[in-house]
């Protein structure tokens, strides 16, 4: 019986174990792949997965791979590099439920995109374009090829740095392009230049997408803050790509694609919260209530850790930035903006609001390119006991004087109106 | 009657009228005269708290409205009671003077716990 419960333990313990260490920067990876020989073109990209400690499995389109089983994720990531075969052994039900689980997932377009791919590209905010269109650019192009199609593409996502890291060399990209969904979700990575559009490969018959709204590589960020990301050329990961050369430079593209891929799977841009305090410093009130019971009109400190995640190091390091903080009560009754210092700390002095109710202290950080940060935290806000107000205020002196003039006027009037000997005459 | 009526008509000064209230005015009963007189001390504080609240803002203004309270309040039950026991009025045949004090003193009671409640 005993030996019994202590294994039960065990077991629920280390199962609880996994399952945190198991949440983030997973490295259980399948790769689905067209046709195995992707495996040798693309071999730098994925040497240098497995070098970071990527557990790589691969799998050909056609073979039966189970994502999930009894509600748990056999993958943290998915790379799926089939654009082409119609036979993919699970269908984008099943993808869009694995993102919904929080996992991530990378996937590349070619020349002929088959409907389940379309489909999971639908799902997370893409339109691709018909098969066998490219992106076209009469201006953009590597002059030392004749192809117009072989775009020098640098227009970089700018405002959400933390994805690009601030790589400013144009990368080389020949491929689908695809329409991004207007979504605060949704991130246009790259994008063609002005005079970029799309067009059919073999007669040039342009199609309606062009110019910056044509995406070449976008991502998207769940609400569950799992991570896809969509390219329209798949020999954007190939060894080939890796070391072109544009005007006899290195191009970008193994930086992009390292980039692009680390920041995907989440080796950055996550964030948590942690050591919450919120302490009463001053009250107004008179009585003597416990510490932690807060008023209407107290003075509190508000104190929040906040860290990302640092997948090289593989630790937690403190996020240095702005945080917003609400006091809310169906209303926001106080809003500010935070400002973090070096150890991640941010802490703020304020006052309650004059209203009692059941408050909720949100502390966001809604950063494009990192993780949602919603930090929630619920405590009531008491109005002032009976015993608590102030008492004896000067300016209240003539009210007091004014009450206590009426109670022995009303006294002596009726002393007075008693001794009358004065009868009414009736 | 008709002199009356005559010399309203013929100079109907301010000074006449007010001449003309003070005599007829002597004629009310003197406990009447007293109530006119508690009377008017309660209007004038009421007076008085206002303006004062108006000059000093509504700060304590579960003071205020409590002092406010306390001399309308007295006001009323004392017009009342003059009401009350005016001969003119007639109600001598149901209510008696001293019911009719009794009446006001109660209502007092409860009127000033209510104010003395409010106050603090």
């Amino acid at each position: 019986m005993m030996m019994k419960s202590i294994l039960i333990t065990f077991i629920i313990a280390s199962a609880l174990l996994s399952s945190v260490f198991a949440d983030i920067g997973g490295k259980r990876t399948l790769v689905v792949l067209d046709d195995l020989s992707i495996k040798k073109t693309h071999s730098t990209f994925f040497k240098n997965l497995e070098n970071k400690g990527y557990k790589l499995q691969f799998e050909q389109s056609n073979t039966k791979v189970v994502l999930e089983k009894y509600g748990d994720f056999n993958f943290d990531n998915l790379i799926l590099f089939s654009p082409t075969s119609e036979s993919l052994s699970f269908s984008s039900a099943d993808v869009t439920r694995f993102i919904d689980g929080g996992n991530n997932v990378l996937f590349a377009g070619s020349n002929v995109i088959s409907e389940n791919i379309r489909d999971i590209a639908a799902e997370c905010g893409m339109e691709i374009e018909e098969d066998k269109t490219l992106i076209f650019d009469h201006f953009n192009y590597d002059k030392s090829q004749s192809d117009h199609s072989v775009l020098v593409a640098d227009q970089f996502i700018d405002d959400s740095p933390i994805i690009l890291q601030g790589l400013n060399k144009p990368i080389l990209f020949k491929g689908i392009g695809h329409k991004i969904r207007n979504n605060p979700l949704n991130y246009a990575i790259l994008t063609g230049s002005s005079t970029a559009f799309s067009a059919k490969a073999i007669s040039g018959v342009s199609t309606k997408l062009m110019g910056k709204s044509c995406g070449l590589v976008s991502s998207l960020q769940a609400r569950n803050n799992a991570r896809v990301t969509f390219s329209g050329s798949l020999d954007l990961f190939s060894d080939k790509s890796f070391y072109s050369k544009i005007d006899n430079k290195e191009s970008g593209n193994k930086e992009f694609v390292e980039r692009l891929v680390s920041w995907t799977f989440q080796e950055r841009g996550i964030l948590r919260a942690s050591e919450l305090e919120l302490v009463k410093i001053s009250t107004e009130s008179n009585s003597t209530v416990a510490p932690d019971v807060f008023t209407i009109k107290d003075e509190v400190k508000y104190s929040l850790k906040v860290e990302e995640f640092d997948g090289i190091k593989g630790k937690w390091v403190p996020y240095v930035g702005s945080l917003q903080l609400e006091v809310i009560m169906l209303d926001p009754y106080i809003r500010t903006f935070i400002k973090g210092d070096a150890n991640g700390l941010y802490k703020i002095h304020f006052k309650l609001p004059d209203v009692y109710g059941v408050f909720t202290f949100e502390a966001s950080i809604h950063k494009s390119g990192y993780s949602t940060l919603d930090h929630i935290y619920r405590k009531p806000i008491l109005p002032f006991r009976h015993d608590s107000y102030e008492r004896f205020i000067p300016a209240a002196f003539p009210y007091y004087a004014t009450c206590f003039s009426m109670l022995i006027g009303t006294f002596i009037f009726s002393i007075i109106f008693l001794f009358n000997k004065d009868q009414l005459n009736k | 009657m008709s002199t009356t009526a005559s010399t309203s008509s013929n100079n109907l000064t301010f000074t006449s009228i007010v001449k003309s209230f003070f005599e007829s005015y002597s004629k009310t009963p003197q406990k009447l005269k007293i109530i006119d007189l508690f009377l008017i001390y309660t209007f004038i504080t009421g007076v008085i708290v206002f303006t004062y609240c108006c000059l000093v803002g509504t700060y304590p203004f579960n003071s205020f409205l409590a002092a406010f309270i306390s001399t309308v309040g007295c006001f009323v039950l004392t017009v009342c009671l003059r009401i009350q026991i005016n001969p003119i009025n007639n109600f001598g045949k149901t209510i008696s003077i001293e019911r009719a004090f009794t009446d006001y003193l109660l209502c007092n009671l409860i009127l000033h716990l209510v104010v003395f409640n409010f106050l603090g």
